[in-house]
């Protein structure tokens, strides 16, 4: 039966009472229990949302990395943003999935790297979740190195600089919690505490965020086709977009309408060494024509997760647009689509318009991503 | 027994990209470039050895590396020696089959197929020109691309006198009428409306010259000459571009003019899946005059259906 009904809060005051602990371990400890939880009497739908004509042809739909074994469900999403959302998730309770993945930035970080529970900081930027469900080749990471999202989820937790906590340690930690039994039993049937469970609910919430009601995606229902002028769009904005279908979509919206992704990790001449720069895919693999490469996220709401790049080295928009302009750097693996477009002025302001049409206000402010503790 | 054959053109074009590189798509190879080889991929993990030891261990290694121990470590030592990262970077790579969306890669637009004069009115298109302005625009952009590619073909046809037979040069002469004329298919889907926007390439001409047995030195000077063709009908002359921009002057704004400019001189990238497509719809046209029933659209519907249906590109 499910006991959370109405808005239902509930205190995490007295969750844990800690002796010996340091000012600073102390004050954060409070901070994770005087949170308080609060979900709506209704679930939220994630499920079965309904997504627009261009996202339901097959040439957009097989790029679904959904498995049988976990489809979304609204109380499974629900559990996952509550864990995406809980500071009990790393190991001084500091900092949560979502101190990286901000909802106002695309669930991107802000900052170029990102800082760790014990205050270190990556070395990557911390990338974009949008649509993490419609990556065909179900990789993720900069690097691939997860190969589903179910796993993606659970890494940054036990990484040593970012979460520190060991998952294995999670259901004893939140099994104190007595709404978290109802939570999982809503999601799984039973109250029972897994890791396995834990990666597949956060991978529910994850691939529950869809973006898809920006004014590119009104422009294009309302359109004859994509190459034609989008009537919600002004003159430069439509001049954007043709620059953009003949110049960049070869890589950003290949071989469909909807998705804005790179379907295959790519170097695109950011860095020149091959040795001594970070060796991207090439790390994971150890092949030699991976090195250099990384993943590309969803140009979906790119107005909003900068900074850009693996590394966050570009700042703005215009910034990576004058990268793609020059060409990039001449590495040896540098992808044959990264060629020097010398964009003028105009044109880059153009396609910078246009690329702001990506931006989808309601997924940025769509309160069933939301931070559900207060 | 029709279902039968478009099954088999499906597969044979989809899933083997390699032997339709070479065979049955006009695809010109990239520009060859140095590749990272296997000792660089070696040199790069042994800078991780911070005690140099020779060794690279897994406190030594980033924390989304350390996995490579595990897959590399023959002698048990919990670490990688040079010949285990040598091993590694050199294992092969598992084949995937893709199909369409980087199925065989990616081409320059002018050597998989992209006529120039898609380029280059496609470009003014580009520009959202007021239909006043397009209007006076189009007939002199038009003008440049007959002017161009009149040129081009008057010069290659002079090269080609000298080193083909009559017989040989109407061949040429021919394969070489299909150039410049773009096709449009607008297909319904069931899904919605697609546009494939198709230009003969240049692939025909060049097989052609393949096959007429020209012996090395001659066949050197006929590809040369093809080459510049190619480069000649993509850009013309910096002279003719000159001129084309100085007619345009009175038509465009500064701004246009200067946009226009910039993307004349882009070499737009193109999947493969577009020569395929290209290269379907000739194989289509051609079953088509046999049968009378099989219609480029109706071939390419279903390739993408059952491409889709595939959902081959993991």
């Amino acid at each position: 039966m499910n006991r959370i009904r109405g808005i239902v809060a509930f205190s995490l005051t007295g969750w844990v009472l800690m002796v010996g602990l340091s000012s600073s371990e102390w004050v954060s400890k409070v901070q994770a229990q005087s949170r308080t939880l609060r979900l709506p009497a209704t679930p939220y739908p994630y499920a079965d949302v309904v997504l627009p004509p261009h996202f339901k042809v097959a040439a957009a739909m097989r790029f679904d990395n959904t498995p049988p074994g976990n489809p979304v469900t609204n109380a499974g999403a629900t559990l996952g943003r509550v864990l995406f959302y809980d500071r009990r998730l790393s190991a001084n309770n500091t900092v949560s999935c979502a101190s990286c993945h901000v909802q106002a930035n695309g669930f991107a970080d802000p900052n170029g790297v990102s800082r760790g529970f014990a205050g270190g900081h990556t070395d990557r930027h911390a990338m974009n979740l949008v649509n993490l469900r419609f990556h065909p080749r179900a990789r993720f990471f900069w690097d691939e190195r997860a190969g589903n999202l179910e796993e993606m989820t659970l890494l940054p937790i036990e990484n040593s600089l970012e979460m520190g906590q060991k998952v294995d340690h999670l259901p004893e930690i939140l099994g104190r919690d007595p709404h978290y039994a109802d939570l999982f039993r809503n999601a799984f049937g039973d109250a029972q505490i897994t890791r396995e469970r834990i990666g597949r609910a956060l991978a529910q919430f994850v691939r529950s965020m869809l973006s898809y009601q920006s004014r590119y995606d009104a422009g294009l229902a309302a359109a004859r086709s994509i190459d034609d002028d989008f009537p919600n769009y002004s003159l430069a904005e439509n001049r954007g977009k043709a620059l953009f279908m003949r110049n960049c979509a070869v890589c950003h919206l290949e071989g469909q309408q909807a998705h804005f992704v790179v379907n295959t990790p790519a170097n695109t001449g950011l860095d020149e060494d091959a040795r001594t720069t970070d060796g991207g895919v090439g790390d994971i693999t150890l092949k030699p024509a991976d090195v250099g490469l990384f993943k590309s996220p969803s140009l979906r709401n790119v107005e909003v997760t900068g900074p850009y790049m693996h590394d966050g080295r570009f700042g703005t928009l215009e910034a990576v647009l004058e990268h793609y302009s020059s060409g990039g750097k001449n590495h040896p693996n540098r992808d044959i689509r990264v060629q020097p477009l010398h964009f003028t002025a105009s044109e880059k302001a153009a396609l910078i318009g246009f690329l702001k049409t990506l931006t989808d206000h309601a997924f940025l402010t769509d309160p069933k991503f939301s931070d559900p503790f207060q | 027994m029709r279902r039968g054959l478009l099954t088999l053109l499906a597969l044979v074009g989809a899933s083997s990209p390699a032997w339709a590189q070479n065979q049955f798509f006009s695809v010109a190879e990239a520009p060859a470039s140095v590749k990272v080889s296997a000792d660089e991929v070696v040199a790069r993990i042994m800078t991780f050895d911070q005690n140099n030891d020779g060794r690279v261990g897994v406190a030594e290694l980033s924390e989304r590396m350390r996995p490579l121990v595990a897959r590399g470590d023959k002698d048990g030592d919990e670490a990688l020696d040079r010949n285990e990262v040598l091993a590694l970077a050199v294992a092969p790579v598992p084949q995937t089959i893709r199909i369409f969306g980087g199925s065989g890669g990616y081409s320059f637009g002018d050597e998989a197929g992209l006529s120039s004069r898609m380029h280059i009115e496609g470009a003014l298109d580009d520009l959202r020109l007021t239909s006043v302005s397009k209007d006076r625009a189009l007939p002199i952009v038009r003008s440049y691309v007959e002017h161009v590619e009149n040129t081009a073909r008057a010069n290659l046809l002079s090269q080609m006198e000298t080193l083909l037979s009559p017989e040989q040069l109407v061949v040429v002469t021919r394969a070489l009428d299909q150039q410049p004329h773009q096709i449009s298919l607008r297909i319904n889907t069931g899904e919605g409306q697609r546009v494939i926007r198709m230009a003969p390439g240049l692939g025909n001409l060049t097989r052609q010259l393949e096959r007429m047995g020209l012996g090395a030195a001659k066949s050197e000077q006929a590809r040369a000459a093809v080459e510049r063709y190619k480069s000649r009908i993509r850009l013309g002359s910096e002279q003719e571009r000159a001129e084309l921009m100085a007619r345009l002057n009175d038509v465009l704004t500064s701004e246009e003019l200067e946009n226009y400019n910039a993307a004349l001189q882009r070499r737009p990238v193109v999947a493969n899946q577009f020569n395929f497509a290209m290269n379907l719809h000739q194989t289509a046209t051609a079953l088509q005059e046999v049968s009378g029933r099989v219609t480029p659209a109706v071939l390419i519907e279903r390739i993408e259906r059952l491409t889709a249906e595939g959902a081959g590109t993991r």
